[in-house]
């Protein structure tokens, strides 16, 4: 018999397809726990919809494991006042696909993954601990210093012999018309 | 100071031993000098004339230090080495317990990644059989402008830590502009967290180096508190393409000679090279900050080649600066090929001609200034020495060069050669090295043929370095680049061409001049021409990975890390395990692979946001702006964004996210064309086999 396949159907198949992408993608790979999650996901899902019909069943659905993981992620690592996105990579840095792959958004969480959660400390930098680095005044020359003046009275000196002989110095032009102190 | 005795008594040993140096250089300099004179005073004397001699004094002046270098190694090394040395004061079988503190910091700027990280692993395991790995943190100091290699460094120290269980232990920090460069990047790390550590191991992005020797050099300043920097002997290693392997070789056997005629005169002030060294943390960043420089011409603002400079603020901070060549297990990998050498080389060019600025700076010691002016002369003699070359034949135009001047000629080339047959029998007698086992005969040719290779390459880098010294005074300033570190391909002949053409005319015009006006000058000349003038083809073939490796197999410029691989350099070379992430070699994502990878990739998304701050609060003009981008992002595709955009987007830990669920949640009529095929490949290649995701309409 000729099986029917709504439109329905498919955006659901779709949006289950996405799932199990974005678990495997975050290297959840056990197979068999993955289905059992997507089902759970689906369940909330739709039962969501319901109440949003205009959602489509990939935003749900994606929210939803989200919400999950975070849910899960409380429950798993307690006494974090929110979830962060450290925490979620703090699961791939103790390697909780492979090692605790059964338990991922199970409801009862092995002790030893809660051990290795809290004590994996998943920080780019450590603490801050500021310091001043401030360069010291540099003067390159300063044995040139007394050269450089003389140098400079010189110039100036000769620039005035110039300016004498070839033309004199302005008087002070008056003031423009409009100015005012 | 180090106290290898009394004070007194130490400080008169170095007085003594620069006096002694200073003497011999002028006992060589002088018979150079007479012969010269005598030489020139064939003619009469004129202008040009002592305008050469001088020039000349300058020269040989130049070679005599090296001669006497050199010289002084070889009588040191011969007799079992330097009795002064800072390695002896921490005895080999030591072993070091409840080490201080140390960061050892990697800055890096667009590096190829994977051997950045791999290099950090090999460190990383050799430092954890030592048993001293608790007093180490590894720094990764990025400051990499290439969105590319940001998202690449992140996600592979990511998959490190994990790998070698190293969080916590192995840090990377991005900066977001990369202000005054490598000493900037440096700079930034002491203020954020010098004050966690007492000591700071600065590598190179191609350094490698041993647990043993980290454990080493920290060692050596816990027993030395005046000592402010240790500045290794770093070998070249891992040489493929020729021009590597010759400089490879060359450092091998010439190298320790220099380094131990140097520790001779310089003692507790010797230089520093930027990398593969340890530094006391505290003074520091308490006096070797880098001013600004002057505003006035192409050398003025921000200096390029700091090290120096910091080497010669450390001693008149009154801390020692010792170069300790006994430290065995320092690395790094040479540029690949001569115009990748000339590229750093530029850079170094500028860097060193700045530090005139510093060589009347008040209160530096007279070895920092003479370090300083070592440097400079690396550089500057180019120019010299071609001036020199133009005007010897322009003098003695329409007459045979004068009789003498072969004795001058043999005399230089006596300085030149010398060290180097020295160097060459030193390391092959058979109880010294691990070059017996290539034997004096093949010494001997080994020789022969780098020689040869010195003589070809000198005058197109003194060309090229002229070039540099020009262009730094007059032809505004060099720009940070990244450095070139391995070419599988080399220069294309077209490459090689362009950087080439003018010296091999340059070498034809002067060759017709003088076969015209002086042909007696020609072979005087010819070894100055013919590398210009077969520079193009020997560029290509010195880049050769082929010609490299035939030459190793024939057993041509063997160096003991060859023969004898170290542990650390085998793992080096061990083929790397794939870690690629999904459409990583997809030639058409090339471009924008890292935005792509961290709005795609769940994975490489959740390193990156969770390696970004978030921000306390945001003005609601700032939040429209990144919404948008992110919005046009995936309607237009990373083409529609500028790459300043691109950037806003992959700082902002909202804006990042945004744009990663809304990808995963979209259809297909609300993506650009390249999201679409991103997505498709990224799901066939994490799903593989299963049905990949379809886009629901």
């Amino acid at each position: 018999m000729k099986e029917i396949v709504t439109e329905t159907d498919s955006v659901w198949g779709d949006a289950r397809e996405r799932v199990g992408s974005y678990l495997r993608a975050m290297k959840v790979s056990n197979e068999e726990r993955n289905e059992e999650v997507i089902l759970q996901i689906l369940a909330r899902a739709t039962r969501r919809q319901i109440e949003h019909p205009e959602l489509r069943p990939a935003v749900l659905v994606l929210e939803e494991l989200r919400a999950a993981t975070a849910r899960w992620l409380e429950q798993v690592v307690p006494g974090r006042e929110h979830v962060t996105i450290a925490d979620y990579l703090s699961l791939l840095a103790v390697d909780t696909p492979e090692k605790w792959s059964a338990a991922f958004l199970a409801e009862a969480v092995p002790g030893d993954l809660q051990r290795a959660l809290l004590e994996r400390k998943l920080s780019a930098v450590p603490e801050l601990r500021v310091s001043s680095m401030a360069p010291e005044s540099f003067d390159p020359l300063p044995a040139a210093l007394p050269l450089r003046s003389a140098l400079a009275r010189l110039a100036r000196s000769l620039a005035l012999q110039m300016g004498k002989k070839t033309a004199p110095v302005p008087a002070k032009s008056p003031p423009p018309a409009n100015w005012a102190p | 100071m180090i106290m290898f005795g009394p004070r007194d008594t130490a400080e008169g040993l170095a007085s003594e031993r620069r006096w002694g140096f200073a003497i011999f250089n002028l006992i060589l300099l002088w018979p150079g000098m007479v012969l010269m004179v005598l030489s020139v005073s064939e003619y009469p004397w004129t202008a040009g004339r002592v305008v050469l001699v001088a020039l000349y004094a300058v020269l040989l002046a130049q070679a005599v230090y090296g001669f006497t270098l050199a010289m002084t190694g070889w009588w040191l090394l011969g007799h079992g080495g330097d009795p002064v040395c800072l390695n002896q004061t921490v005895p080999p079988e030591v072993i070091a317990d409840d080490l201080s503190p140390t960061a050892i910091v990697m800055p890096i700027f667009n590096e190829d990644v994977g051997r950045v990280f791999r290099g950090l692993r090999v460190m990383y395991e050799s430092l954890q059989v030592t048993g001293q790995s608790q007093s180490f943190h590894f720094f990764i100091l990025s400051d990499s402008s290439d969105p590319n290699h940001w998202i690449a460094e992140e996600t592979a120290w990511f998959e490190l830590c994990r790998h070698v269980n190293g969080f916590g232990r192995i840090f990377y920090r991005k900066r977001r502009d990369a202000l005054h460069h490598k000493s900037g990047n440096i700079a930034d790390f002491c203020r954020r967290w010098g004050v966690s550590y007492r000591y700071m191991i600065v590598l190179d992005a191609d350094s490698i180096m041993t647990g043993a020797a980290f454990v080493r050099l920290a060692s050596l300043m816990d027993t030395n508190p005046q000592v402010g920097i240790i500045q290794t002997h770093t070998q070249p290693v891992l040489g493929r393409s020729l021009f590597q392997r010759f400089n490879q070789f060359a450092s091998h056997v010439y190298g320790p000679l220099f380094v131990a005629g140097a520790n001779f005169w310089q003692l507790d002030n010797a230089n520093y090279y930027g990398h593969n060294a340890i530094i006391r943390l505290r003074p520091f960043i308490k006096h070797c900050a880098m001013p600004e420089l002057p505003e006035s011409g192409a050398l003025g603002r921000r200096i390029l080649s700091h090290d120096t400079v910091e080497a010669a603020f450390m001693r008149r901070a009154g801390y020692d600066v010792w170069s300790d060549y006994n430290v065995e297990g320092s690395y790094e990998e040479g540029p690949p090929h001569l115009l990748a050498s000339l590229q750093r080389d530029r850079r170094w060019c500028h860097g060193n001609l700045q530090h005139l600025w510093f060589l009347f700076a008040p209160g530096l010691t007279l070895c920092s200034r003479i370090n300083i002016v070592i440097g400079i002369m690396a550089y500057a003699s180019s120019p010299l020495w071609l001036l020199f070359l133009l005007l010897s034949p322009l003098l003695f135009l329409g007459g045979n060069p004068p009789g003498i001047s072969g004795l001058v000629f043999t005399y230089v080339m006596g300085l030149l050669l010398l060290p180097k047959f020295f160097a060459a029998l030193q390391r092959a007698s058979p109880v010294k090295s691990p070059y017996a086992v290539v034997g004096c005969g093949q010494m001997l040719m080994n020789v022969l043929a780098e020689i040869l290779y010195s003589m070809l390459l000198a005058p197109i880098l003194m060309l090229f370095y002229t070039r540099f010294v020009w262009s730094s005074f007059f032809g505004g300033g060099t720009k940070w680049g990244r450095q070139q570190r391995a070419d599988d391909e080399g220069p294309s002949w077209r490459e090689c061409i362009a950087a080439h053409w003018g010296q091999t005319v340059l070498a034809v015009a002067v060759s017709g001049l003088l076969l015209w006006l002086a042909p007696a000058m020609l072979p005087w000349l010819l070894l100055v021409l013919l590398g210009p003038l077969f520079s193009i083809p020997l560029s290509r073939a010195l880049a050769s990975n082929a010609l490299g490796l035939k030459s190793r197999q024939k057993g041509w410029f063997i160096v003991p890390e060859e023969t004898l691989p170290p542990r650390e350099l085998q793992e080096l070379l061990e083929p790397e395990k794939s870690s690629a992430r999904p459409f990583a070699e997809i030639p058409e994502f090339a471009a924008d692979l890292g935005l792509l990878q961290v709005v795609v990739d769940p994975y490489v998304n959740a390193i990156h946001a969770s390696l970004l701050h978030e921000r306390p609060q945001i003005l609601v003009g700032t939040h429209e702006y990144l919404t948008t981008l992110s919005d046009r992002l995936l309607r237009e595709g990373p083409e529609g964004l500028t790459p300043a955009e691109k950037r806003k987007l992959l700082w902002d830990l909202d804006a990042i996210q945004a744009a990663h669920v809304k990808l995963w949640c979209s259809t297909t009529s609300e993506l650009h064309e390249e999201w679409q095929r991103a997505f498709q490949m990224f799901n066939e290649a994490s799903v593989g086999d299963s049905p990949r995701c379809s886009f629901a309409t």
